[in-house]
């Protein structure tokens, strides 16, 4: 074997600990304590609330990034390395700065009046979660569904163009199609991205008024365990949530194989 | 391209690219980077042997990295090496209540004018609470500083990382009021009126109850707390609302039930410092997890920012009210748990970790917060210093440098009840 592969695969094999380790010692250590998470009326609601904030964000970020993703990989225009780069505000930005951004752009400032007037409450309310989140997360559907977009030969298009297609059928019957692995990949990426979301929820949505309850998202649930319980206290909910994440992946691994082998 | 290349190519499957020779080498060469990209080369047995290889040695490079970091381990040093290292100090690591940021930055300042070769390491400020646990986590301060009188022993004693704990001052609630709301202006107004009044006198009591009806009864007023399971000052303020309801209105649970038992009515977050971007944004009208030490720097600093002082039987700053403040307590449930708190005087507390990086600058550190200069600088930023400082725990371990400057709590049991 030749030092380069020895050396590439030895990198891959820190990588993988450094990846593995963490979350499996984790669950080891809440292992014992699982049920008791997830017996917790106060964590399973937690729990939905984030599934729900995570899904909003998700769709919002498919349904927005399909078309831009769309229009950076075939279309060339003035100022499209502006537009390109904008894409990617949200990846430098720190968390809690999008926090503020949203407070000031739909509370304090800009559309925050009219959305007041209206009666739609964005601090701690449904409506400023999902805006935080999808703000964070749309980036990660653009971006993949944008390369996916790339590889797929113009021609394609053309082809079902010269076929008769109007420019939506083309699109629709041709392009989606073809990326639909890659729109499940983002969306799947943009709701992981969502779920794992804390420091913009600290600012907008510390927790969400629902009735007359207040129900904190999971992030949160356990960075409010972690401080008010200690660490141990945190495993039990930290375990179940990185378990619960995983099992969500693993079923979308599933879900794009069978879409992978319904395609071919 | 031809028909029957474009056929081929069109019914190309986006799961599994394969090669079709179409006579256009443009799109050869760009379906073979297609089918490269889709279909990368399987591994063979000799990449099965470097993967497993290759995991092996990440393993032994991980488990060594973690032996050497866990066990402390130190490369041998060479005699010159040692000489050198004996010369240098470990960074002082100061680690305190987000309320306490102004006075320490100012005690920071003469401290490193006092001991100039002392390297200062970054302060961190930040909930009592989360500063307890960041310390189990990490041992990294050279002293604590925590806001209430049972953080330290409840997570610090409880790590076997201190015994003892020193009360070193003493502030009081208040509330920040948003000057740029008409709510904010009337109570500001009220408040002022309230200081020419003769305490207790029954135009004073109405003041007062006008003050926290505008504050807690009015619907239209939204206040902000701090959460009472990651913050002191979230338990403290809810001490103040139902000694304020006891006091004013008869009933510890008036105020505290319109306020905690309607959602809306209040906005909550990690400390009261996270709620002053939401009053400037207009989202509250007054913060009630507030203690004088930071109210009196931050109406500095924020614009239209202003705070109205409390009654002491309602501000948990006097150690006479002690056996009043006790007539009501908090339960809060988070997270699963329940936790009660006593409802006591909002004492300063610090401690050096057995852990602690440099513990005699941390020593004399608390020794400049005992001097005449430091007593002054804590008064400035509204914090009264108990002097001399109150040692709850094991006295024995408090530092012998220290004890001129503290008794053990058993010397002035009139402080037993604030301690746990």
């Amino acid at each position: 074997m030749d030092l380069f592969k020895a050396s590439v695969f030895s990198l891959l094999g820190v990588l993988l600990l450094f990846f593995l380790y963490p979350p499996l010692l984790l669950i080891y250590l809440g292992w014992g304590s699982l049920a008791a998470a997830l017996s917790t009326g106060s964590f399973l609601q937690s729990l939905g609330l984030t599934v729900l904030i995570s899904t909003a964000a998700s769709l919002t970020a498919v349904i927005l990034g399909i078309p831009a993703a769309y229009v950076l990989a075939r279309y060339e225009f003035k100022l499209k390395e502006l537009v390109d780069a904008a894409m990617d505000i949200p990846i430098v930005v720190p968390h809690t700065v999008v926090g503020l951004m949203v407070v000031l752009a739909f509370v304090a400032y800009g559309l925050g009046p009219s959305l007041n007037a209206l009666g739609i409450k964005i601090v701690d309310a449904l409506p400023g979660a999902v805006i935080a989140v999808s703000y964070l997360s749309a980036t990660y559907a653009v971006r993949t569904v944008e390369s996916a977009i790339r590889l797929l030969d113009p021609e394609l298009e053309n082809a079902a163009r010269t076929l008769g297609a109007g420019p939506f059928r083309a699109f629709l019957s041709v392009v989606l199609p073809n990326i639909k692995s890659a729109v499940i990949n983002g969306a799947v990426l943009s709701w992981a991205r969502s779920v794992s979301e804390a420091g913009a929820l600290l600012v907008v949505a510390y927790y969400i008024v629902v009735g007359n309850t207040s129900i904190y998202p999971a992030s949160i649930y356990i960075y409010q365990a972690y401080i008010g319980l200690g660490l141990d206290g945190a495993v039990r909910f930290s375990a179940a949530l990185v378990l619960f994440v995983l099992g969500v992946f693993l079923a979308y691994r599933l879900a794009v194989r069978y879409v992978g082998a319904e395609g071919s | 391209m031809d028909n029957t290349c474009l056929a081929t190519y069109a019914a190309l499957s986006p799961s599994g690219w394969r090669g079709a020779d179409c006579g256009a080498p443009g799109l050869i060469s760009e379906l073979r980077i297609l089918i490269i990209l889709k279909n990368p080369r399987p591994l063979g047995p000799m990449d099965g042997k470097a993967l497993a290889l290759g995991l092996v040695l990440g393993l032994l490079v991980g488990f060594g990295v973690a032996y050497m970091l866990q066990s402390g381990y130190r490369p041998p040093q060479t005699a010159t090496q040692t000489l050198a290292a004996a010369g240098r100090q470990q960074a002082f690591a100061v680690g305190a209540a987000g309320t306490l940021k102004f006075a320490f930055n100012k005690l920071l300042d003469v401290y490193s004018q006092l001991y100039p070769s002392v390297p200062l390491g970054k302060p961190l400020y930040e909930g009592s609470g989360k500063l307890a646990q960041d310390e189990t986590a990490t041992k990294q301060f050279s002293l604590v500083a925590a806001a209430d009188t049972t953080t330290i022993p409840n997570v610090l004693f409880k790590n076997n990382l201190t015994d003892y704990e020193i009360a070193f001052g003493l502030t009081q609630m208040a509330i920040m009021v948003n000057l740029n709301t008409t709510a904010g202006r009337e109570v500001y107004g009220l408040w002022q009126q309230a200081q020419r009044l003769q305490p207790l006198s029954s135009q004073w009591n109405a003041t007062w109850r006008q003050i926290l009806g505008i504050i807690a009864l009015n619907s239209s007023t939204t206040v902000g707390v701090s959460d009472p399971f990651t913050d002191p000052s979230g338990y403290q303020a809810i001490c103040m609302l139902k000694l304020a309801g006891l006091t004013f209105f008869g009933n510890s649970s008036t105020l505290f039930n319109a306020i905690y038992g309607n959602p809306s009515k209040y906005v909550m977050r990690t400390t009261e410092v996270d709620l002053l971007s939401l009053m400037a944004a207009g989202q509250i009208q007054f913060v009630l997890s507030a203690y004088l030490s930071n109210a009196i720097p931050q109406v500095e600093e924020y614009k239209g920012l202003a705070y109205i002082t409390l009654p002491p039987q309602i501000n948990l700053g006097s150690l006479d009210y002690v056996p009043y403040y006790h007539m009501v307590s908090v339960s809060w449930t988070e997270a699963g748990a329940t936790k009660t708190f006593q409802c006591n005087p909002v004492i300063y507390t610090l401690t050096v970790p057995r852990t602690a990086p440099n513990p005699q600058a941390a020593v004399d550190f608390a020794l400049l917060i005992f001097s005449p200069q430091g007593r002054q600088i804590l008064r400035s930023f509204g914090i009264e210093p108990i002097v001399p400082g109150v040692a709850y725990g094991n006295y024995s371990d408090v530092p012998a440098q220290l004890k001129p400057y503290v008794v053990p709590l058993s010397q002035v049991p009139q402080y037993s009840p604030a301690f746990p």
